[in-house]
């Protein structure tokens, strides 16, 4: 099975026309993102308090600060594009986290069989029984909110579907012949597993990672939100929403622009990985 | 059947075993607990009382025993806040988080589940796409942004609606309007795939073929058979509704449970954190075993296949 | 006698099979029972039998991949190595190699055929880095695979080709022993020959040792010096080729070959018939697990095992009525 590319000549690759919004935006993010620098009117803390609560364009208000300000004058633009920033920064990150670290339990289990597997069945199990936004509430409490554990945490969120799929992946192509083949040859477990087995599982794991995405961007989006994630002076999409929340009467701008994006992005996070998935292969398909 | 019975029972008992054993270890792992689950204008002799009954002095295996002991019997530690029994504080909340849970489950049913076989009967047409549509935008749309949405539309620009509190039950339409609509856009489309499916099979022809009339053949084959998968999704989408109760009730300002989670971290209330954990997962457990029970029986190929 | 480059003694391999319900006990398959099968420096054995009569269980212990549940198999006068020893069974595998039945299983579906046959020098660290993917190409040469096809996927080449690359993969550690599971029965006859041809120019050349499992006398008769028949998972008979062929003594052995078509239609042959269907593995029969199809079988053949006899010069036979050819 070859990897996904994007839409090429072949018929099977073609894309509705939501599909191909859908991706347009997501690009668009990892735009902002990357170039957050280069495209921001000021930093994301710049206050002017002679301009607080400044309306959008169309509502009256002025070209300097298009998306209106917020409570001290910062210009939402600009808070806006580093939220965003901070946002897929934080849920790429903690993709990538919770798909290597569910991965290799996954791989792990079915690799030693036996009671490491049993092991690692359980605590899949009971994380799916339980919300993760629950334990993750729980661990920040007990441990504390440091930016590397919040990350940790969020990126955490859903690793037990990770395993899960490898551990599955991983049983069916032990079977298959390959694997069988080059341990007779010779390899050792590192090799077969890391060198023969992961890349012929690997686009059924990307594809998870996209059904995963919208996820995360929403734990991390809600725990900000919540107070709970993202502490000033960082910011991030979720923390922008939570603070225009008080101010939604007079300002409404401050909360709704930032639900907006994070809307469209999970929408189309969810719309494209769904797609994807039923390309790249139809046993995954619900 | 019987043996079924113990081996779901059993793996639900480990799983909250499991659950609770997570929990001892985070405790140790943050400090010492008689600090990290009494407040700290406790008594001395009350924070001795409490290191004797859980143990926290004694080698770590006696510490989990008793841990398990206290769980059992609700001694969960003390909340901060008010220097209640923790279990007793959270309880307080739950029948808040139950009649939004219930409402929001009631709607979600009504709505979804119609819709899903709405669709599946009319499929492929604009009715079927207006559904799907809804279906996506409503599992698509984060809480909080759908409850802010509502707040500004129904209680600042209409004044229908008030936007916080939890008095009468206009206060209770907003927050599971807000919930329900993501877990209804679920429900319909499970409904309708799992309609399109038992639709589809030779069955129902045969059913046909012999007389019956459509509205029969529904009643009597296709929603039994669909119910199976619907079924599943609503034991998927109860997980789903507590972790959206969280950012509900705070955005609606509702008095539940989830609310009092978020005040718990943010204050640091290690104690009700640990008691609304322990009863979550619980609850997550009953429910999801209750669900797969419910599952055994619709299906009578699983039924008799483990005779 | 010259030591053997791989013995085996008395090998029995059991499955356990999947309980269908929680309570019932556990079932055993006796896929091999009591198995003893040598093979000398250079020579090539054949183990021939229908499906189910537990070659390719007994193919894949001999090559160490599987345990053996009883008896032992000694590699160039020592164990097999145990499977997770890593360091072990590499250095076994530059020794002792299996070529696979399933050729386009046996292959990773994602790389190049000439990466794949590469990757057997990068495991055993043989020849400087620059020269393996030459080699690999000289390799694939030698099965008669062109440089041309190094950069093809399996999907893309044709099963005889598979199978050749399958072979030189096996082959370029220069191993001493290569056990091969049916490896042309997923051909077509003419391909067939050709790998056939392959294999024997490759024993002269090297002087490869060889166990060749198969369930068609005819190949075997090409290839093997000396041919051990398999029925439910024991060895019913075992002798050079030339004398089994022109006197099986054993009535199973009898009918395999009455089966097979031969050339000249004036030969005369024995009529020997098999009767009933081959019994399941689950539930061997007692005594002699052939008596039951046996056209010559007497009460004796249902209560008692024969214990094999050797009835001619490294002719042997587990039958109670064989008697030695006049």
């Amino acid at each position: 099975m070859s990897a996904a590319t994007l839409p090429a000549a072949a018929g099977r690759w073609r894309m509705p026309p939501a599909i191909v919004l859908a991706l347009g935006w997501i690009l668009l993010m990892v735009a902002v993102a990357i170039l957050a620098d280069l495209i921001s009117p000021t930093h994301y803390a710049t206050q002017n308090l002679r301009a607080r609560l400044q309306p959008p364009l169309g509502w009256g208000g002025t070209w300097a600060y298009p998306l209106g300000t917020d409570a001290i004058g910062r210009d939402m633009l600009s808070r806006l594009i580093y939220g965003i920033r901070f946002s897929i920064l934080i849920a790429v990150l903690g993709t990538l986290i919770g798909a290597v670290v569910g991965t290799i339990l996954g791989i792990v289990a079915a690799a030693r069989r036996g009671w490491v597997e049993e092991g690692i069945m359980m605590m899949v199990d009971v994380q799916a029984a339980i919300p993760f936004i629950i334990l993750a509430l729980a661990v920040l409490a007990f441990f504390g909110n440091s930016f590397v554990l919040f990350v940790i945490i969020v990126g955490l969120d859903g690793w037990e579907r990770y395993a899960r799929l490898a551990r599955g992946l991983v049983l069916s192509a032990q079977e298959s012949g390959y694997a069988v083949a080059i341990r007779t040859l010779g390899a050792g477990p590192v090799r077969t597993y890391a060198g023969h087995i992961l890349p012929n599982i690997a686009s059924a794991l990307v594809v998870q990672m996209t059904l995963n995405f919208p996820g995360t961007i929403l734990l991390e989006t809600s725990l900000s939100f919540l107070g709970l994630g993202i502490q000033p002076p960082l910011t991030s999409l979720g923390l922008l929403l939570g603070s225009g929340r008080s101010l939604l009467l007079n300002a409404w701008w401050i909360a709704v622009l930032p639900g907006l994006v994070i809307f469209l992005t999970t929408l189309s996070m969810s719309l494209f990985g769904d797609w994807l998935r039923d390309r790249l292969d139809p046993m995954l398909a619900d | 059947m019987l043996t079924l019975l113990l081996v779901k029972t059993f793996r639900a008992l480990l799983t909250v075993l499991l659950c609770v054993t997570v929990v001892f270890v985070v405790l140790r792992l943050s400090g010492d607990p008689a600090e990290t689950l009494l407040p700290e204008n406790t008594p001395p002799a009350t924070v001795a009382e409490y290191r004797a009954r859980w143990g926290l002095d004694a080698p770590l295996p006696e510490q989990y025993l008793r841990y398990l002991a206290a769980v059992a019997q609700g001694d969960l530690g003390r909340s901060f806040a008010d220097n209640r029994d923790a279990l007793g504080v959270v309880m307080e909340r739950v029948p808040a988080t139950l009649q939004l849970g219930g409402a929001t489950f009631a709607l979600a049913v009504l709505l979804g589940v119609p819709l899903g076989i709405v669709a599946a009967l009319r499929r492929n047409t604009a009715v079927d796409r207006a559904v799907m549509g809804f279906a996506v935008f409503g599992f698509s749309t984060p809480h909080f942004f759908l409850g802010i949405l509502m707040i500004l539309l129904f209680a600042m620009q209409l004044r229908w609606l008030p936007s916080s509190g939890s008095e009468t039950w206009q206060h209770m339409v907003m927050p599971v309007l807000t919930l329900g609509t993501a877990a209804a856009g679920t429900l319909a489309r499970f409904t309708r795939t799992a309609m399109l499916e038992v639709m589809g099979q030779p069955f129902l022809r045969t059913a046909h073929g012999k007389g019956a009339t459509a509205a029969y053949a529904l009643r009597r084959h296709a929603l039994p058979n669909a119910a199976i998968p619907v079924v599943t999704v609503v034991g998927f989408q109860i997980g789903g509704l507590i972790g959206g109760a969280l950012v509900t009730e705070t955005v609606f300002a509702w008095p539940g449970v989830g609310r009092l989670l978020v005040s718990a971290v943010s204050g640091r209330d290690l104690a009700v954190v640990q008691a609304i954990v322990l009863l979550v997962a619980a609850t997550m457990v009953t429910a999801n075993y209750l669900v797969d029970l419910a599952y055994g029986l619709l299906d009578p190929r699983i039924r008799d296949a483990r005779r | 006698m010259a030591d053997h480059l791989l013995e085996a003694e008395a090998v029995g391999r059991s499955f356990l099979l999947r309980r269908r319900t929680p309570f019932a006990r556990r079932r055993l398959l006796h896929a091999v029972t009591g198995v003893s099968l040598s093979v000398g420096v250079g020579e090539t054995v054949g183990l021939v039998g229908e499906s189910g009569s537990g070659k390719s269980t007994f193919g894949r212990v001999a090559a160490g991949i599987l345990p053996a549940s009883a008896g032992s198999v000694r590699f160039a006068g020592a164990p097999l190595a145990p499977l997770r020893d890593t360091a072990a069974r590499r250095r076994q595998a530059s020794r002792l190699q299996l070529v696979f039945q399933d050729t386009l299983g046996a292959l990773n579906p994602r790389l190049p055929i000439g990466r794949q046959v590469r990757e057997v020098l990068d495991i055993h660290n043989l020849h400087p880095r620059p020269e393996r993917m030459d080699r690999a190409a000289a390799a694939l040469e030698e099965v008669g695979i062109g440089r041309a096809l190094l950069a093809r996927y399996p999907h893309e080449i044709s099963g005889g080709q598979r199978q050749r690359v399958v072979i030189a993969r096996a082959l370029i550690a220069g191993p001493e022993l290569l056990v091969c599971d049916e490896p042309v029965s997923a051909l077509d006859v003419s391909v067939q020959a050709q790998v056939v041809a392959l294999l024997q120019a490759l024993r002269r050349e090297r002087g490869l040792a060889c166990l060749f499992i198969s369930h068609d006398l005819r190949v075997v008769r090409q290839v093997c010096d000396r041919v051990a028949v398999m029925y439910l998972g024991t060895i019913v008979e075992q002798a050079p080729r030339a004398s089994l062929y022109a006197t099986p003594l054993h009535p199973y052995t009898q009918a395999l070959l009455a089966a097979v078509p031969v050339d000249d239609p004036r030969l005369r042959r024995p009529r020997t018939l098999l009767m009933g269907e081959p019994p399941s593995p689950l539930d061997p029969p007692d005594g002699c697990r052939f008596h039951p199809r046996c056209p010559r079988a007497v009460p004796r053949c249902a209560a008692e095992a024969p214990a094999p006899r050797e009835l001619a010069p490294g002719h042997v036979v587990a039958c109670h009525l064989a008697a030695a050819p006049c």
